[in-house]
Formats: C-alpha cells, sequence, structure tokens
C-alpha cells in the first residue's frame, strides 16, 4: 500500500486515526503496531513474517547485549550485524553478486529470482542504528517488545523512510504529547507532501517517461527530460518523507527531516546536506565515524569516503551503474574538499548554484540510465548527438512548461516561505489553496493509475 | 560470573540461536515455495477443469498461431483455445524444460496479450474484461497462463496440483 | 492566531472530504460498468487465503476502491479539465483539437512490422497474378485535418508513411487508391471525420466508394438519400482519452434510392440479416457498430447486383461504412477481418471464385497491425 493512493486515503488512514484517537491513550502503541503489520503484510503478505522473525532476533539480542559485559557484548553485536546485513543481503544484492562472479569467472551459477521485500533497507537500517547504539550505550534497551517491533514497523516511515535512529524517538515510543496543534500542523504537511507526489511528481515522471521513449532525442528534449526526472525524484522523494513525518507528527512522533531544499545547493557537499538526509546521517555516524571520519591522514580519509560513497551508492540499488553513481558524489566532494573549496568559495553565488545544479544532472543520468552504455546514450543526446531542438521539444514545453515551471517554484524555499507568510496574513486564501490541492489530488488518484514510486525498489 | 548467570547466558544464546534458525528456515521455505513437484501436464490440466465446455484442445499449429513458439523449445505442454476468433478464453500450462523457455514463454504470452488487447480494445467489451483479468503464473519450471472468468480458480487449482 | 485557524480550517476540510468519500464509498452500491470509460468495472473480489497470500486479493481490492470511487467519473473529468488547463493537449495518444475536435496521433510502424507486411504484400500478390488486386490506404485527421491539431504538436507523419505504402504497394503490382487530393479538396463542404470518434462519416466513404469505383471500372450509376440516424454519438476517442467535448456527432446512412436486396451471413456464428445497419446498435454506447454489427471475422454478402463479379475485402472497421456501396457493383462480397480469421485466404479466393481483392484500412491501424501480414502470407 502507499500513501498516494485511495485505497489509503479514504479506507486505511480514517479507519487507523478513528482507532488510535477514539480508544484509550494506552492503546495507541497497540493500534499503531497493528495498523502497521496490517499495511506491511497488505503489500508482503508472506514477508510480513520475514520481518516479524527479524523483530524477534534483534529483540533478543537487544535485550543480551543491554545485559552483558565484555566480550560477550562484542560477540552479539557483531552476530546481529552479519544476521541483518546477510538477510537484506541475500534478498537484494544475491542476483547482482552472482551474475559478477559469473561475469568474471565465466561461471554460470544459477540465479534465483526472488522477490524484494518492500522497505527491507530501510528497517534493516533501523534495526541497526538501535543494536549499535545499545551496544554504544547511547539508548537504553527497549525490554517491551511490542514497544520495539513498534519502532521498526511503524507504517510512517517504514517502506520508504526517513532513516529514523531509535536514538531519535526513543522517548517518544513511552511518552508522546499530541495537540490539536500538532495533528493540524502534521496534516498539512501529509497534504503538501502528497500534492508534491501526485501532482508535480507523477506528472513530470509522464513527461520523463514519454521524452525517454523516443529516438533521435535532440539536446533541448533531453534536457527537459533530464530536469522532469530531477524534479520527479525529489518530489516523489520528499513528498513521501513529508507525508511521512507529516503522519508522525498526528501520531505525535518527531520523525528527522530527510530533504532541505537540495536544488538551491551551492556546492555537492552542501547538496549532501540537503538530499536524503537520514541517509547520509545513517552512514556517518554508523560507517564513517567509525571509520575514523577525517579524523585520519588525507589518503585514508580518500579511502574512508570512497568505501561509504561505493555503500550509498550500492544501497540504492544492487547494480553497478549505482556504485558508480556514489563514487561519482564520492570523488566529486573530494575534489571539493581538497581542490575545488577555495576556488569556490570566491566565485559569485550564480556560478556555485550552475556548478552544482550541472553536477547533480548528470549524476541523475547516472542513476536514471539502465546501464553504463544507456547512460552514455543520454549523455551523447544531452550535448547535441541528434542535433538542438526539434518539435518534440517545443511540443513537450507546451504541454508540460507550465508544470515544469510549478516544479521549479516548489523547489524553492522562498515558495514556501511566502506561502507561511500568508497563513498568518490572508488565512482564506491559503485555506482555499489547501482545498484546492485536495481536490486536485483526489481526481489525479482517481483519473490516473500511473502513480510509480521511484524509491521502491528499496 | 555466577552460576545463574551463566545459567541465563546460555538460555538467551539458546533462544538466539532457535530465532535464527527460524528466520533461516522462514527464508529457506520462501525459497522452497517456488519449487514445484513433477507431474505430467494432462494430470495438472485435469485437475484444473474436468471439461473445459466451448473450448478445444490445442496442438503444435495452434501453439504456433497463438504464441509464436513451438512444442520443441517449450517443453511438454497442454493448450485449450476458443472455438471462434472473437472468443478470447485461452488456457496454457507448460512445463518449461529450462529457464530459457520460461522466458521465452513469458514474453511470447505478453505478446499475445497485448496483441489480444488491442484487437479488442473499444470494440469487445466483455473480451477486454477478461483480457485484462488474464492470469499468468509461474511456479518452480511450471508455466501457467489463462483467459477465463475462472481464471482466478483455476490458478489456485494449478497451484494445488503441482504442490 | 491566523495560522491557527488556517491549520484547523484546512485540516477540517481534509477530514470531512475523507470521511464523507470513505462513507459514500462503503454505503453506495457498486456499479459493474462504466459507460464513459467503456469498460467493466471491478466489483468486490473474493477474499480466499491463497489470493490473499500472493497478493491477488489486494490488488484486485485497490481496483475496485478506485473503480467504485464515489462521483468517479466528475473526479476524471476535473483532473482532464486541469491537465488541459496546464497546457496539455494530449491524452493517451488522442489530441484534443482546434475547433472542437479530438485527433488520433500518428505513430509510425517499427521497421520489422513495415518489412513483415511489405514481404507478405508481394508474396500475396505474386501468387495471385490472375485477380485485381486494389489497397485504399485511408488517411485519417491526423493528416487531413492539420489545422485543427493543437500548436506545436508534433504528430506522426502519416503522409510519409501512405507515401512510402504506396510506392511499394504499386511496386509489389496492387492498384494503390490515394484519396488524399479527394479529401484535401472536400473537407471544407463535407464532414470527413467524426470530432469524437477515430472513424470517418458515411460520407467520406462515398467519396472513397466514387474513387474506388472508377479504379476498378466499375459502372455505378445509384443515387443515394442521406438520412441523419443518430445526432447523440460520442464516439471512441472520447472514452480512450478522456476529453468529452461540447458537441455530439452525427451518423448519416445512405440509403439507396432503388432499394437492392442483400442477404448477409456471418460465416461461423449462424447469424444472416438482411440489411448492412444493426439498429440496436444506436441504443448503446458504440453507435458505429450500426455498421454491420461491429467487427466480425468473416462476412458473406450477396447482393442483387446486376454484376457477376465477387470481391474479397480485407478491412478493419473503417470498411465497414464502405461496404453497403459496393452492393451495387458486386454479386458476392466476402468481407475479412484479419486479426479474427485463421483459414487460409488463398483456398477461399479460390473457393470463391474471387475476381477482385481490395485492401481497405486507415493508416493508423495499419501502422499497428500485425495480422494481415500473417493472412497475407501463403500458408
Amino acid at each position: 500500500m502507499v500513501f498516494s493512493s485511495l485505497i489509503f486515503l479514504i479506507i486505511f488512514l480514517p479507519v487507523t486515526l478513528i482507532g488510535y484517537f477514539v480508544l484509550p491513550k494506552r492503546c495507541r502503541n497497540t493500534v499503531l503496531l497493528i495498523a502497521s503489520l496490517v499495511f506491511y503484510a497488505w503489500g508482503e503478505p508472506i514477508y510480513v513474517f520475514l520481518m516479524i522473525l527479524s523483530i524477534l532476533v534483534n529483540y533478543v539480542l537487544g535485550v543480551d547485549i543491554g545485559r552483558s559485559a565484555g566480550a560477550r557484548r562484542t560477540v552479539l553485536l557483531i552476530a546481529a550485524i552479519i544476521v541483518d546485513l546477510l538477510t537484506l543481503g541475500f534478498f537484494k544484492y544475491y542476483g547482482f553478486v552472482v551474475d559478477t562472479i559469473n561475469g568474471i569467472f565465466s561461471l554460470s551459477l544459477p540465479v534465483r529470482e526472488l522477490a524484494l521485500p518492500i522497505g527491507i533497507s530501510f528497517y534493516t537500517f533501523q534495526i541497526l542504528s538501535y543494536i549499535i547504539d545499545v551496544y554504544r550505550g547511547r539508548v537504553e534497551v527497549q525490554k517491551n517488545p511490542l514497544r520495539f517491533a513498534l519502532y521498526v514497523t511503524m507504517f510512517p516511515q517504514l517502506i520508504a523512510g526517513p532513516i529514523v535512529r531509535y536514538a531519535q524517538i526513543e522517548k517518544e515510543l513511552t511518552d508522546r504529547i499530541v495537540t490539536p496543534e500538532r495533528v493540524t500542523r502534521g496534516a498539512e504537511i501529509f497534504l503538501f507532501g502528497l500534492a508534491k507526489k501526485v501532482l508535480l511528481a507523477n506528472t513530470l515522471g509522464a513527461l520523463f517517461t514519454s521524452v525517454q521513449g523516443a529516438d533521435g532525442r535532440t539536446a533541448l528534449t533531453a534536457w527537459i527530460g533530464m530536469t522532469a526526472y530531477a524534479l520527479q525524484i525529489y518530489f516523489d522523494f520528499s513528498g513521501y518523507s513529508d507525508m511521512a513525518i507529516g503522519l508522525g507528527h498526528i501520531f505525535g512522533f518527531t520523525f528527522p527531516q530527510n530533504f532541505d531544499h537540495p536544488y538551491i545547493a551551492a556546492s555537492i557537499t552542501d547538496f549532501w546536506r540537503r538530499w536524503h538526509m537520514t541517509l547520509g546521517g545513517w552512514f556517518r555516524e554508523y560507517v564513517y565515524i567509525p571509520m575514523g571520519g577525517n579524523r585520519v591522514r588525507p589518503w585514508r580519509h580518500v579511502c574512508n569516503i570512497l568505501v561509504v560513497w561505493a555503500l550509498t551508492g550500492l544501497w540504492h540499488g544492487a547494480a553497478w551503474n549505482f556504485v558508480l553513481w556514489g563514487l561519482y558524489y564520492g570523488v566529486l566532494l573530494l575534489l571539493e574538499k581538497y581542490l575545488f573549496r577555495k576556488v569556490l568559495d570566491k566565485c559569485p553565488a550564480a556560478i556555485r548554484h550552475i556548478y552544482t545544479l550541472f553536477f547533480v544532472m548528470i549524476g541523475w543520468v547516472l542513476f536514471a540510465a539502465g546501464g553504463l552504455s544507456e547512460a552514455a546514450g543520454m549523455l551523447a543526446d544531452l550535448f547535441g548527438r541528434h542535433g538542438l531542438a526539434d518539435l518534440t521539444a517545443a511540443y513537450a514545453l507546451r504541454s508540460y512548461g507550465l508544470w515544469i515551471a510549478a516544479g521549479i517554484l516548489c523547489a524553492l524555499p522562498q515558495t514556501f516561505s511566502w506561502y507561511r507568510r500568508r497563513t498568518h496574513d490572508l488565512p482564506a486564501l491559503t485555506v482555499l489553496i489547501g482545498a484546492a490541492l485536495i481536490f486536485l489530488c483526489i481526481a489525479s488518484l482517481v483519473a490516473g493509475s500511473y502513480n510509480p514510486f521511484l524509491y521502491f525498489r528499496f | 560470573m555466577s552460576k545463574k548467570k551463566q545459567w541465563i547466558d546460555i538460555a538467551f544464546t539458546a533462544l538466539t540461536v532457535l530465532l535464527i534458525a527460524a528466520l533461516a528456515g522462514y527464508i529457506y521455505w520462501v525459497v522452497l515455495t517456488d519449487s514445484a513437484s513433477d507431474r505430467p501436464v494432462a494430470d495438472i490440466a485435469a485437475e484444473i477443469d474436468s471439461s473445459f465446455d466451448g473450448m478445444v484442445k490445442g496442438d503444435e499449429n495452434t501453439l504456433k498461431r497463438l504464441y509464436g513458439v513451438t512444442g520443441q523449445e517449450c517443453g511438454e505442454y497442454i493448450l485449450y483455445s476458443a472455438e471462434s476468433m472473437m472468443d478470447v478464453r485461452e488456457l496454457l500450462v507448460v512445463k518449461a524444460k529450462d529457464n530459457a523457455a520460461l522466458d521465452t514463454l513469458e514474453k511470447a504470452v505478453a505478446k499475445r496479450l497485448e496483441t489480444q488487447k488491442k484487437n479488442f480494445n473499444g470494440y469487445g467489451v466483455e473480451q477486454t474484461a477478461l483480457l485484462d483479468a488474464a492470469v499468468t503464473s509461474e511456479r518452480g519450471n511450471y508455466f501457467f497462463f489463462a483467459v477465463h472468468k475462472n481464471a482466478d480458480l483455476w490458478q489456485d487449482r494449478f497451484l494445488t496440483a503441482i504442490r | 492566531m491566523n495560522r491557527r485557524i488556517y491549520l484547523y480550517t484546512l485540516s477540517g476540510i481534509f477530514a470531512a472530504v475523507i470521511l464523507t468519500l470513505a462513507v459514500l464509498f462503503v454505503c453506495l452500491p457498486d456499479k459493474t460498468f462504466s459507460s464513459l470509460e467503456n469498460r467493466t468495472l471491478q466489483t468486490l473480489p473474493d477474499a480466499t487465503p491463497r489470493q490473499i497470500a500472493d497478493g491477488r486479493f489486494e490488488s484486485h481490492f485497490e481496483t475496485y476502491v478506485s473503480d467504485q470511487f464515489p462521483a468517479r467519473d466528475f473526479w476524471t473529468r476535473v483532473n482532464t479539465g486541469v491537465c488541459r488547463l496546464m497546457g496539455q493537449t494530449k491524452s493517451n495518444g488522442v489530441f484534443f483539437g482546434r475547433g472542437d475536435r479530438l485527433v488520433e496521433d500518428f505513430i509510425p510502424p517499427k521497421e520489422e512490422q513495415y518489412a513483415a507486411l511489405n514481404g507478405a504484400i508481394r508474396s500475396f500478390a505474386a501468387e495471385h497474378k490472375d485477380l485485381s488486386l486494389y489497397a485504399c490506404v485511408v488517411p485519417t485527421a491526423v493528416s487531413i485535418l492539420p489545422e485543427a491539431l493543437p500548436s506545436l504538436c508534433d504528430a506522426g507523419d502519416q503522409n510519409g508513411y501512405i507515401d512510402r505504402l504506396q510506392k511499394d504497394m504499386t511496386a509489389a503490382g496492387l492498384h494503390f487508391i490515394d484519396l488524399r487530393q479527394t479529401f484535401l479538396m472536400e473537407k471544407n463542404s463535407t464532414s470527413l471525420y467524426y470530432r469524437t470518434d477515430h472513424h470517418w462519416t458515411t460520407d467520406a466513404a462515398y467519396l472513397a466508394f466514387k474513387e474506388y469505383a472508377a479504379a476498378a471500372n466499375l459502372e455505378t450509376a445509384a443515387v443515394y438519400d442521406p438520412l441523419v440516424v443518430s445526432r447523440s454519438f460520442t464516439g471512441a476517442l472520447s472514452a480512450v482519452s478522456g476529453y468529452t467535448l461540447p458537441v455530439r456527432d452525427e451518423i448519416r446512412v445512405y440509403l439507396p434510392r432503388d432499394e437492392g436486396t442483400q442477404m448477409i451471413s456471418y460465416t461461423g456464428e449462424g447469424k444472416t440479416d438482411p440489411t448492412y445497419y444493426n439498429i440496436e446498435a444506436l441504443e448503446t454506447r458504440d453507435k458505429y457498430a450500426l455498421f454491420l454489427g461491429g467487427n466480425h471475422p468473416q462476412i458473406l454478402i450477396r447482393t442483387s447486383s446486376k454484376s457477376d463479379k465477387t470481391l474479397v475485402i480485407l478491412k478493419d472497421s473503417y470498411a465497414n461504412c464502405f461496404i453497403p456501396f459496393l452492393g451495387e457493383v458486386y454479386r458476392k462480397i466476402i468481407v475479412i477481418d484479419p486479426r479474427y480469421y485463421a483459414d487460409d485466404l488463398g483456398t477461399l479466393l479460390r473457393g470463391q471464385k474471387a475476381d477482385d481483392v481490395l485492401l481497405l484500412f486507415n493508416a493508423n491501424t495499419l501502422a499497428k497491425d500485425t495480422t494481415l501480414a500473417d493472412v497475407l502470407q501463403p500458408k
């Protein structure tokens, strides 16, 4: 089930909200847990038991680490990490590993076509954050298995993040405040996330698909296509994160921010402090810093960065072009830190923004392409392999120009600050805008079955 | 270290090992349910439906005409199609001889479904409804494709037959 | 303070909308058919354990919620309206044209498809040199009425396709009938295409028939009186695209002043009719099925024509309103729709002692079709 669907909006959500708010406060965790299991089972009727077993294993290991000392603690930690990563690896990377081995050694090992359990990348990382923090003494052991299960399965963030570290909501699992103020604020955030996903992401995605399919794309067409893709993936993912955060507020949880207007970044370093912030934060906390971070000699630091970025790429998908994408950014970040920093700081803002957007767009080409040859083809088109412009580009602009403009507008923080100020001085106008968005989202959902979620392979 | 603590340590370890075994076992079971028992296709078809009213058993020519494949390249098969070209009912069960055959079948059936939908789009509402509800399924090395009002029921019977 | 009013009101509206829709969804009875979309709607699916376990129930249920959503048609129209406001002029391959007209886009054929068709036509022509072979590839509104297309639109090049077919078919030995000149001349005085449907009007079919008769050296003396049989036709393009126009189409039927008789047998379906027109179709949504009752694999028509010639016509639905005109000049007409035809064409041609063979298709369908090549290939 996805948030941007009619079944979620008019069946699952009303039932869950009514259950949550009508029943006594002490039932709230149970209601949320049951709702989350139903939510997950709806999409994964078989793999829901896999998730439950993972939860049980990690619950027991967590309690055991908490009560143990010395070497036993470390053994338990390693066991947990191995079990969790093996499970994730088996479902997500088995095919990739076997294909690569087959390629290198010219073997023909069989590849099982197993379906990937939805959200396994997200919930595995959340479980690991708990285990590691219990080991490090940063958080207390969660002795209540239901509360632990709730942390892992909470439906707002289960399928597509943000990746919530246990430390961030430890207190709220037991003790949270739900006020009307908070609920309504959450509803607003959810609504805007829904609009981003349904109105902007889906439409721009349709534009990208229509452009991708054409042969002989001219440069303008290709750039329109990549702009559409860049906007689509941003609104898709940040819209979904917003819906998660909004729902979190409604239930009394404060989830961390996942996006901070990444396309106004002034450098690649800045971009990655604004894009998928919780993933970056997770890797920094549990991989980069334990490896030494940047408090080591430069060549070690370079290695650390490259390893972390290769893993970041790999997390996004079990294919070499994702690893390449990750390393692409790793290299750019290193170049920025060791070479460009001073030059970049002296440049005027416009140059910095153009520089960043340019490399980000190239990055998306690597990300969107199915393989290296496809990526090369797309890059060639972008730089004029089939000419500069044609009627297809003109028609695309005519048909989607306003949508692209709306997308660019909504990617800017100024738009939301403007809107926020109007909620203070022109509340009627903003209520009207919000209400219109509700209706437009529903209309779009009813009319279209085209509702893809790009980060769903995770 | 006290005796009691030792015992609790052992208890915890045992419990953990048990749960990890359960997890591994579950994964194994999931992988296992992808396999199927060995049965002749004729038997499977008999368990899917007793009579196949209004449909005729197809031969090599029908297989070639509808899907563009031969029994040689796919494996043991059984095919039922409708008597009239305006009727879209179909059943295909194949015991594929290898993974490549499964791939071929997937593509051939997908193409067939697309062509049929195109042919009846806008004209035959009932046919289009049946085609939209068509069921394609794979289990182990068996391939199943049905266009029929009982397609879902037939898929259940197919899966039971090869369990 | 204002912000609180804003937040509370907006949340209130959101909650009210969702709850109202939820209640309506549960309370309203399920519909089984959508006339706007021309398809059956999903009803409550079975909840068997196996279907729940493999996800079929869940996916059917989600379709069920979407299909039975309260005021579904209203929401779809809102969405289409918004898309048009934002500048989109194409939906599902159909352009929302200027002057209240829907125009289907032309998608050029894939090279393999074109080569297969061309090869099949060559072999067919070589095999049947004793017969007179004619081909008529009808242009559609996308090339005849380009002024109706939205500005800057990149519609496919249908003219180029017809040119190419003309060259190759003529080289293979077929007599190619090019309607484009006539249609371009007549388009302002005659309504050649429906506004909401992809078919041509009976008036266009009549023009085409006159061209064909001239090319095939057939004497035509019949006079026809056009009769409007429906003023409320909303065609397939409207359903496919979701665009609704403020206008409806008229369907005209050309009745011959000297009424002949004919017997139409739908081969393999056991039906016979004395008339070309299926009046019941006018009560349904698909009014174009008035002509010959829609599509059939094979039809045998015997007429009271003075001629003794036999025609075999391979066609798509464009020919349905064209065929009644043939009744004057052929004693026997065999109509074959290659999508549904499974027998051997060669045997049929010899058995029925055909004189002329006509391929009548519209360019859009022919570019996508793979069945004609199969039927024409000698077995």
